[in-house]
């Protein structure tokens, strides 16, 4: 029982760090940082510009806060970077047209894998019975 | 002196030559002198690479400068210490280092190999000629690290800044080897397919020790990788779902499942087929990272070693996957499993379920890492795909797989009843509730967070609950605590040093998880003297100074660091400039404790004395740079017997006469 | 310098290669145990039987198993030990339908220990 407390207070202690740093941050903030993860630097790759710590980042990041305090909504932003820069700009393929692709063959992959586990597990187990029933 | 690595080198490439035809050959022919003779040539390989990679890197540090490659990764401001980092920071050196890497390795490798599968021994050693003879063929026709340019330079160009770091002493040799030590397993499990001898489970102890070690060095390798990232590249995160991470990630997934599923074998004769798909994958997916990594197709952050090697590697891969498919059907008939799956309770089955999930989640990861490829092919639009879908995507999945990690260990082999089950996971679940309970009560709402910390509960629940029954029926029997509990773990190594690891993966699933829920990110802009504040936080910008150095011009701004009213620490963020290489590289101030770090990295410092910092406070991720020294431990004592068990173990009892009238 | 420092370098591994081919081979030299010989499979089979014991015994200690449970894996693994031990004093020629019979008492352990616990758990 007094083990049990210890682990309990133990986790206590850790997550009360997620708490904590969770109070400090206003909607508006985790707004931008997640606009800025979804957008990519042109000039580095593969970096969002949440990420890079290049010059023109930096700028798109200040472009980003503009556009939020300006009440637009994430899709608008998101289309004015995408204007400018294509499709490329976007850190993930959008949900239509043929980045819909992208999304549905994890999906594809996963429903699969779980049809074949079974069906293995079944076939393996029912060779077992059925060779039993032989003898 | 460059010339004595070169006639080695040429040396190296005849012998590797030969061991590949004559190990084969004494295979086949089941001639022992010729396998003697392909496995002494073998010996000399890295002897010969040794002394090629040390006349590379002594013109390193006299700064030879006639030599092409050290005249293109290094100058004469470059410390003399990072001749070492500068030998593999570029194509030619990182391919040398990989061979004679390799060549230590497979060598000590064929050496135990000898002793345990003396019959499949020299087939392994072709296999493993052959890729040292890709590596050896590369260095000497087209990458050579060693080439002469015909006007000796002043200066060289200088390595890359971003290498100028700790880590990357230690990092890219593990990745690199983690990588091509795949090879060996692979060998050992093509050896047993050519020579045919897969239908008694002759390899599996081999393949699991080589699996392991393999395994254990990718791991480092990533854990490394994620350090330096975090430290250096100065923007609070430590993976970004890159291509080249990607690549270092599927090879290392499909490694796990075989570490796991290579067990059920060596207990159970089941799922031989499977295994060899599982290591002919992971070595496939091995060669696609060095084909990433090497100028791939796909942008990425860390192609340091950009050539257009690249897609060599990728042709060789196709024809290493050919071959072992081809052999692999040839083989079919010898690898029927030995016995059943018995129930669907089972570890076995838990065992195969994870196993799925890795290949799956190495599946979903290789899609998004080539799906930009595709969508230019067909589609003509160019797509990136980055960390917010493989967190969506891969998140998920690999909860389920913590989960599968905490009930998998408790099932017993073969089979198990519904009341065992239960007995089982009482208290995990009652765990795993409370949790919740507590995740609620702090106020935490975010669901997948809370779904993470619970299954790590449940995971961590089912470890504790072993260990304390175990240690306390051993208290009952008579020991003392502290000694019972050592025995406990020592009863049972292969066991207990993989719970180990496991609790080591439990901690690094909740920085994970903390730090990717539960980070706070602030820019803020400062002046001299101005203070802010964040959560408990209080930091004071005291000034900035500027050095200039030959190479680059470093700009280090000093930090107060206050909590709660209490002060903790100077910080020195900085921000270099190469103007040689037009970059610039951030060094973030962290303040790490065991619950949070706070991290702060200058973005940009402006004229009139004001400048942008980016402010982190990154809950729990000095967990994951703590779990790597355990997991280390954990794997290596897994891979040890203990001595009490040596003389436990229950032998045959005729086992002597018989093999004495057999041998004669 | 170098060029006798080079040419030691070729050298070596040839004399390495070499050696084993021109040496003569005597007649008691120790030829190792097949790996894939019955017997080694068989060792093999002990082993993961006896394995198989001792995480028997030591999840009970944990309590992991139910009772029923662990008497059936016990017996299980009980039973295979005994069949390796009854493989080794069968003849060498009678070994390959050995195997077969290996496999089919497994199975029938298997069976009967699995119909004996259905109808203990019917009860």
């Amino acid at each position: 029982m007094r083990s049990f407390g210890i682990y309990i207070f133990l986790f206590m202690f850790l997550l009360s760090a997620c708490s904590e740093n969770f109070k400090d941050m206003n909607p508006q903030e985790l707004r931008i940082i997640s606009l800025n993860k979804e957008i990519m630097c042109p000039v580095c790759p593969g970096e969002s510009i949440d990420q890079s710590q290049n010059d023109l980042a930096i700028q798109m990041r200040f472009i980003v806060t503009k556009l939020v305090n300006e009440n637009k909504s994430d899709q608008e932003i998101k289309e004015y970077f995408v204007e400018r820069y294509g499709e490329v700009g976007l850190m993930e393929p959008s949900a239509n047209g043929f980045g819909l692709i992208a999304w549905i063959v994890p999906w594809v992959a996963f429903i699969s894998t779980v049809f074949l586990v079974i069906i293995l597990i079944r076939r393996m187990s029912s060779t077992a019975n059925s060779e039993e029933v032989e003898r | 002196m460059v010339e004595i690595g070169q006639i080695s080198l040429i040396t190296s490439f005849i012998v590797v030559l030969y061991t590949s035809i004559v190990g084969f050959a004494g295979g086949g022919l089941n001639g022992r002198d010729l396998a003697q003779s392909a496995r002494w040539g073998f010996y000399s390989l890295p002897i010969l690479l040794i002394v090629t990679t040390i006349t590379l890197i002594y013109s390193f540090v006299i700064n030879d400068f006639s030599v092409k490659y050290v005249a293109e990764n290094s100058n004469l401001a470059m410390p003399s210490a990072y001749a070492w980092v500068a030998f593999y920071s570029g194509n030619e050196g990182s391919l040398l280092y990989i061979a004679a890497a390799f060549s230590i390795m497979s060598s000590v490798s064929v050496l135990i190999l000898n002793k345990k599968l003396p019959y499949t021994a020299p087939y392994a050693l072709g296999v493993m000629s052959l890729v040292l003879l890709f590596f050896i063929a590369v260095l000497l026709f087209m990458a050579n690290p060693l080439e002469k340019l015909p006007i000796v330079p002043a200066d060289g160009k200088g390595i890359n800044p971003l290498l100028i770091h700790f880590g990357m002493f230690i990092h890219p040799p593990f990745q690199m080897l983690g990588l091509i030590s795949v090879a060996i397993p692979f060998s050992v499990c093509i050896a047993t397919l050519i020579s045919g001898r897969g239908s008694r489970d002759e390899w599996v102890d081999q393949g699991r020790l080589w699996g392991m070690i393999s395994w254990l060095l990718l791991t480092i390798g990533l854990i490394l990788g994620g350090w330096w990232a975090y430290t250096i590249l100065g923007w609070g995160g430590y993976w970004a779902w890159d291509p080249v991470e990607n690549s270092a990630l599927m090879p290392w997934l499909a490694m796990t499942a075989f570490v796991h599923s290579i067990m059920v074998q060596k207990r159970r004769g089941l799922f031989r087929m499977w295994n060899m798909i599982l290591i002919i994958t992971a070595f496939t997916m091995a060669q696609l990272g060095m084909f990433i990594n090497r100028g791939g197709p796909v942008p990425s952050v860390h192609s340091f070693a950009e050539s257009t090697m690249g897609w060599v590697f990728l042709g060789v891969m196709a024809v290493t996957l050919f071959l072992s498919i081809v052999i692999f059907v040839f083989r079919f008939d010898t690898l029927k499993s030995r016995g059943v799956l018995e129930s669907p309770i089972s570890r076995e089955a838990v065992f195969l379920s994870q196993n799925a999930l890795f290949l799956l989640i190495a599946f979903v990861t290789l899609w998004g890492t080539i799906f930009p490829i595709f969508s230019e092919t067909f589609d003509e639009t160019t797509m990136t795909i980055g960390q917010p879908f493989f967190n969506k995507v891969n998140g998920p999945l690999m909860l389920l797989l913590i989960f599968l990690m905490g009930i998998g260990p408790l099932l017993p082999w073969r089979k198990a009843s519904l009341n065992s089950l239960f007995k089982m996971l009482t208290f995990p679940l009652i765990l795993s509730i409370l949790i919740v309970s507590v995740c609620l009560l702090l106020g935490l709402t975010k669901i997948w967070a809370i779904f993470g910390f619970a299954t790590c509960a449940i995971a961590l629940g089912g470890i504790i609950q072993e260990w304390f029954r175990g240690t306390k029926s051993r208290v009952k029997r008579g020991d003392k605590i502290h000694l019972s509990f050592i025995r406990l773990i020592n009863s049972n190594r292969p066991r207990y040093g993989g719970y180990i690891v496991h609790i080591s993966i439990i901690m690094l699933a909740m920085g994970i998880t903390a730090s990717s829920f539960y980070d706070v990110q602030k820019d803020v802009v400062m002046a001299v003297g101005e203070s802010q504040s964040i959560g408990d936080y209080t930091f004071k910008y005291l000034g900035v100074s500027q050095e200039v150095f030959p190479d680059r011009i470093e700009e280090t701004a000093k930090f107060e660091l206050w909590t709660n009213g209490k002060f903790v620490d100077y910080l020195y963020p900085y921000r270099a400039f190469y103007p040689e290489f037009r970059l610039s590289a951030t060094r973030g101030a962290i303040h790490s404790n065991l619950i949070r770090d706070f991290y702060l990295v200058p973005s940009d410092f402006k004229e009139d004395g004001q400048a942008l910092f980016r402010v982190l406070i990154n809950p729990m991720v000095s967990w994951m740079w703590i779990s790597g020294p355990i997991l280390i431990f954990g794997t290596i004592f897994s891979l040890t017997v203990s001595s009490s068990r040596r003389r436990k173990k229950i032998k045959l009892p005729i086992a002597n006469s018989i093999f004495e009238s057999r041998s004669l | 310098m170098v060029v006798l420092i080079s040419l030691a370098l070729c050298l070596f591994p040839f004399v390495l290669i070499i050696f084993p081919l021109i040496r003569k081979y005597s007649a008691s030299e120790f030829i190792p145990q097949d790996e894939s010989s019955l017997f080694a499979d068989l060792e093999r089979r002990w082993d993961s039987a006896i394995e198989g014991l001792r995480s028997t015994e030591l999840e009970r200690m944990v309590g992991n198993l139910h009772d029923q449970d662990y008497e059936w894996l016990k017996n299980i693994h009980l039973f295979e030990a005994a069949l390796v031990l009854r493989a080794l004093d069968l003849q060498e020629s009678e070994q390959n339908v050995l195997i077969e019979e290996v496999k089919m008492e497994v199975f029938r352990t298997v069976l009967i220990s699995q119909e004996k616990y259905n109808l203990e758990e019917k009860e």
